[in-house]
């Protein structure tokens, strides 16, 4: 395997820091939080996915699809939409996180199963590009209420750490995503020279994630009769 | 690459360092504005809290210093009237007892605007008291328990104690519970202060929620002034909690 692939693996690898502490204070820290350790943990497991996948093609000559990858993205993008739920971004009614999961997933199907079952083998792009959509416009959401409510420091506010990062993140796989549904043709060396751009900045937000980890608030201490 | 690549290569770079610097702009903003306006706002807060405690302090400390001798100095005067008939003695007998209503009742307003024993023997002995007259008086029973022992400062015991006193409004007025616990105490350098009741409770839109919505804006006014944190939980027909944090 070329070490190039070794090094990005590696890069990609650091969210196993803000994962281990989230592991490490999950029964202190504030239950609305835990879909964002969900989504750390699956964001690992994709990783290695990935580096598997590339031992394989480079080591066995085995050419994998994309399946998991595709099942992985549906079950990022429910997280994503209960995490700004639990935050109450867009109300507290149960019945509107249903209507945002019911949304996800038939864009999901459209996209992977209505327009040819052989696209859930292949990387498309609607699905990828709707979600980001969605999360990006949450994220400003939220940073709008905080802007509005918050009494302290919105630097060590972790919903504000965790939006700005899902900004710079989807905003820069938006492009990605564009940029591959638009040019299918587009050569490996290009694709690969955007991706290596999206690794370096997914670093810095896996950065921020863990500094969002670590200022998650405690557990209230609320009395019950 | 491709010449062509190479150029959408370069302009996509471009884009995305002018794209981080407008979005680094955008966030110092963002957080240096926030700040200005955080601390305009609790200035703002808490001026009109402290005009609002030092006026009633003087309303009290008037009452209680000036109307209240004065009424006395009456009753005694009254009670030296010598009537030289009986409906003259009957008429006198009223007005003493009415004098007392009123002493009685300046020392109620006088107790309310600013209770003695709060001044005088801190925040413990003074819920006790309240919760105490209040359990003798009405269907909700309140469970006080404190394991605070030193006194606060004085701003921090008379926040503390009107925002306990708003919380036993509100489950009387607007949750229609039945008990009401209340916990004080000092958890590492916090005070917290606890409560849960058994009434109807309110979801986020509901009438309940709306009818308790400016009691609702002075907790938070009164905690925002102490630097506190202010949490609540409620479900409908599962009660109301709150959780007052306050550094100290």
């Amino acid at each position: 395997m070329p070490r190039e692939n070794i090094i990005l693996f590696l890069w990609s690898a650091l969210i196993v820091f803000p994962l281990g502490l989230g592991l490490f204070r999950l029964k202190k820290i504030d239950e609305a939080f835990y879909p964002f350790i969900a989504i750390c943990g699956c964001g690992l497991l994709a990783e290695l996915l990935r580096f598997y996948q590339i031992w394989l093609y480079f080591n066995a000559g085995v050419q994998t699809n994309y399946v998991i990858y595709n099942i992985y993205i549906l079950v990022i993008s429910l997280l994503y939409l209960q995490l700004f739920f639990n935050w109450q971004t867009f109300g507290t009614q149960k019945w509107r996180l249903y209507i945002g999961w019911s949304i996800l997933l038939f864009v999901w199907l459209t996209d992977h199963v209505f327009l040819g079952v052989e696209r859930l083998i292949n990387m498309t792009s609607i699905f990828r590009m709707t979600y980001s959509s969605m999360i990006c416009l949450l994220s400003v959401q939220q940073i709008n209420r905080l802007i509005i409510n918050e009494k302290r420091s919105l630097l060590k506010n972790p919903r504000f750490l965790i939006c700005i990062s899902i900004l710079v993140f989807f905003l820069l796989y938006i492009i990605q995503e564009s940029v591959h549904l638009f040019n299918p043709d587009i050569s490996q060396v290009f694709f690969k020279a955007i991706f290596i751009i999206r690794s370096r900045m997914t670093t810095f937000v896996y950065l921020l994630f863990f500094l969002a980890i670590l200022w998650i608030p405690p557990k209230k201490p609320f009395i019950q009769l | 690459m491709d010449s062509t690549e190479k150029a959408i290569y370069s302009a996509l770079m471009i884009s995305f360092a002018i794209i981080g610097f407008i979005l680094l702009y955008f966030l110092i903003s963002i957080v240096r504005q926030q700040k200005r306006y955080r601390l305009l706002s609790k200035a703002k807060i808490n001026a009109e809290i402290t005009t609002m405690e030092n006026e009633r302090r003087r309303i009290a400390a008037d009452l209680h210093d000036d109307v209240g001798p004065l009424l006395s100095a009456i009753k005694l005067q009254i009670n030296h009237v010598d009537a030289t008939d009986e409906e003259q003695k009957i008429l006198l007998v009223k007005s003493s007892r009415y004098i007392d209503e009123v002493i009685q009742k300046m020392r109620e307003i006088s107790n309310e605007l600013l209770p003695n024993i709060l001044v005088r023997r801190g925040i413990v002995i003074a819920l006790e008291d309240f919760i105490r007259k209040l359990n003798e008086s009405n269907g909700l029973k309140i469970v006080f328990e404190s394991e605070l022992s030193e006194r606060l400062p004085e701003e921090v015991e008379i926040n503390l104690y009107r925002i306990v006193q708003e919380i036993i409004h509100n489950s009387i007025k607007h949750s229609k519970a039945n008990v009401l616990k209340i916990e004080l105490y000092k958890s590492l350098h916090k005070i917290i202060l606890a409560t849960a009741d058994n009434g109807i409770g309110f979801s986020e839109n509901s009438e309940q929620r709306k009818e308790s919505g400016l009691g609702l804006l002075n907790l938070q006014s009164r905690t925002d002034v102490m630097g506190g944190d202010l949490s609540f939980q409620s479900h409908k027909g599962k009660g109301v909690r709150y959780l007052i944090e306050i550094p100290i």
